[in-house]
């Protein structure tokens, strides 16, 4: 889209007009300045249309991002009418009848049922706006006092609560947010939300960037992504970013840093695979491996839940330290060993069998780790990987590779095969195929280690090659 | 012309729920037409959020005067307009941009260009999507941000009056696709 300063106000007026116009609106004119606008405004059409359009612009933009914030807010709860249930205001209204209008038409408009205004400043718009509807809901048991919702309701600016399930809303600024087991949350404006405790993902549609998630340790802003937010009852916030990339805002400078520790920090650019623990005083610290299946709200940070059928609990390495950037995590995804399955949290890639007859049945279902493809050739690499039973080991290398001397050691190579299949963004030149056999591009051979007790098991670097090793496993009988 | 009026609470007649309904509906999807022309008229976006609030509520108390047969916007604009000026009472004469003759000249120009209720709004997040990514990021840290123009041009190494300029051509730039867009929207 061109910006071009053309125009027929700009040709035909003194580019003043524009520094004059900009004054005004950002509030910051000074008398002179005003003095100077008014003839220009009052005696000259183009000039009154370039004032309008400025003023409408700036006006729908601060809208459009959640800006426009009353300096007043009710003071008071207000029970309301669901919009079935309209009906002119009651009598008892007399009394401080406007800002009772003003809620009611607020709830008539979004179909609540109960507004527990905040005892903040919201820095959404002041007025009624329906922010999105229940898209799904799975188990979900409503927290207290929150009035149950069904698929299809609508949902604004009240506080929302569930003490587990799965609920999934979709909302007009096109953000799907999904919150997972305790959660309390409330939206702000349709761009803003809240959490007060729970486990948030947020898929950003193009739209939606600038989707922002605070809790008392930070905000997470998104810049076209899909993301997590696991927010704890004292405000410490564990942000994953699962695509694209987010900004980190922490709400105190960290000890040591530039700043005190009550002005915010500087913002953390965080890419896909990064996850940071926040702390109140902001301190970060790199959340190592995840659980869960790509793709789906049912992470889990650190691992496996104990007590699970997990096969691998935890993964660890030597690292990605901490010095002020953001970490990397693993991905544990408990028998996500199938065709087409994510291969690295870092690329695109998937595993497939390597010919029609899929992946080998030994391997089908195994827990897998997504490791990281840019490990490749990482020197001194020790990952170790934490088994939760007895357990098969399987590495997988790159079929070229000449085995590195840990993994002749500590495992057998097997007769199997798998292979990886890559594509676009990180290779655009291939495409993903789909199902067994299809558009592979590297062979891996596979290796085991039996391992007859729960423990950890430390690996090694990877050999040359053109791809990073897989790691998976599966129960001993 | 349906009773519509909300102080008597005994007149609850299908047509009368479905009246208030479609009151309801048409005021939510006016809120950003009428922010900005508040903000308009004020020159300013301080104090337009207390305006509309203010607006909002005489609009709801004078719900049953509205004739659903005739156009909601003009009504609408009309008591956002005696809002403004009785916002204005409440200031000194020192804090006010425009006179009372300007004012009326602004909400004529304002009201000429209506392209309609949220439609601009739609329309907006389209427009927003075609910017440069460099226009894109000066648009974000001042609105969505809420960043002061030094506190943006400092991070870009620029002038203030620099960033200033440049957000002036990108909100004019917005306002021609967006009504590029609702023209394509209507059709020949």
């Amino acid at each position: 889209m061109s910006t071009q300063p053309a125009g027929h106000y700009r040709e035909s007026h003194p580019p003043e007009i524009e520094d004059l116009i900009d004054a005004v609106l950002e509030g910051k004119a000074t008398a002179e300045q005003v003095q100077r606008l008014r003839p220009l405004l009052r005696d000259d059409p183009a000039a009154l249309e370039a004032y309008v359009d400025q003023a409408r612009m700036h006006a729908l933009l601060l809208w459009r991002h959640g800006q426009a914030g009353p300096a007043v807010v009710p003071e008071e709860p207000v029970a309301a009418p669901t919009i079935m249930q309209i009906e002119p205001p009651p009598r008892r209204w007399r009394i401080g009848w406007r800002r009772l209008a003003v809620a009611a038409v607020m709830l008539l408009s979004v179909g609540l049922a109960m507004l527990l205004w905040p005892g903040r400043v919201s820095d959404g718009p002041p007025v009624p706006e329906m922010l999105g509807t229940v898209a799904a809901m799975r188990d979900v048991v409503w927290g207290e006092g929150q009035t149950a919702l069904a698929t299809g309701a609508n949902v604004g600016l009240q506080p929302l609560s569930i003490r587990s399930g799965t609920l999934r809303l979709t909302l007009r600024s096109d953000v799907i947010v999904t919150l997972t087991g305790s959660a309390k949350v409330q939206f702000l404006s349709p761009m803003r939300m809240r959490a007060d405790e729970g486990q948030i993902t947020a898929r950003v549609g193009p739209t939606g960037k600038g989707f922002t998630v605070e809790s008392a340790a930070a905000q997470v802003v998104d810049q076209g992504t899909e993301f997590g937010m696991r927010v704890d009852r004292s405000g410490r916030a564990d942000v994953l970013v699962f695509e694209g990339q987010v900004d980190l805002l922490r709400s105190a400078a960290p000890r040591g840093t530039a700043g005190s520790t009550t002005r915010p920090a500087a913002a953390l650019r965080m890419s896909k695979g990064q996850g940071l623990h926040v702390a109140l005083d902001g301190q970060v610290q790199r959340i190592v491996a995840v659980e869960g299946k790509p793709g789906t709200p049912d992470w889990v940070v650190g691992g496996a839940p104990a007590g699970g059928n997990a096969v691998i609990a935890r993964v660890e390495d030597n690292l990605r330290d901490l010095e002020g950037g953001a970490g990397n995590f693993y991905r544990i995804v408990h028998r996500g060993l199938e065709e087409d399955a994510p291969a690295y949290v870092d690329r695109c890639y998937e595993w497939n069998g390597v010919d029609a007859s899929g992946i080998p049945a030994e391997l089908k279902g195994a827990d897998l780790v997504m490791t990281f493809n840019s490990d490749k050739k990482t020197p001194d690499l020790k990952i170790t990987v934490t088994l939760a039973r007895p357990a098969a080991l399987y590495v997988f290398l790159q079929a070229s590779a000449t085995p590195p001397e840990w993994l002749v050691r500590d495992f057998v190579q097997t007769p199997l095969a798998i292979g990886l299949d890559e594509g676009p963004p990180d290779m655009p030149h291939l495409q993903l195929g789909q199902g067994p056999g299809q558009s592979i591009d590297r062979p891996f051979t596979v290796w085991r280690r039996e391992v007859p007790q729960a423990g950890a098991v430390t690996l090694g670097d990877n050999a040359p090659a053109k791809s990073m090793y897989g790691i998976a496993a599966t129960p001993l009988p | 012309m349906p009773e519509l009026n909300p102080t008597k609470p005994d007149d609850r007649s299908d047509e009368t729920r479905q009246a208030m309904a479609e009151v309801v509906r048409l005021l939510t999807a006016s809120q950003s037409n009428l922010y900005a022309y508040v903000c308009a008229l004020l020159g300013t976006s301080a104090g337009a959020a207390d305006v509309l609030q203010e607006t909002n509520a005489v609009l709801w108390e004078k719900a049953g005067e509205y004739d659903p047969a005739r156009p909601f916007m003009p009504w609408a604009y009309r008591i956002a307009h005696f809002q403004v000026m009785a916002y204005r009472k409440k200031r000194s004469r020192e804090k006010l941009t425009f006179d009372d003759d300007l004012i009326e000249q602004i909400s004529d120009a304002f009201r000429r260009r209506d392209e309609g209720m949220d439609r601009q709004l739609e329309a907006l997040d389209g427009c927003l999507n075609k910017l440069s990514p460099r226009h894109r990021t000066v648009v974000d840290a001042r609105y969505r941000d809420g960043q002061s123009l030094e506190t943006i041009a400092q991070q870009a190494g620029k002038a203030p009056n620099a960033v200033a300029a440049e957000l002036y051509r990108v909100r004019k730039a917005l306002m021609e696709c967006i009504q590029t867009t609702l023209a394509r929207e209507e059709g020949p």
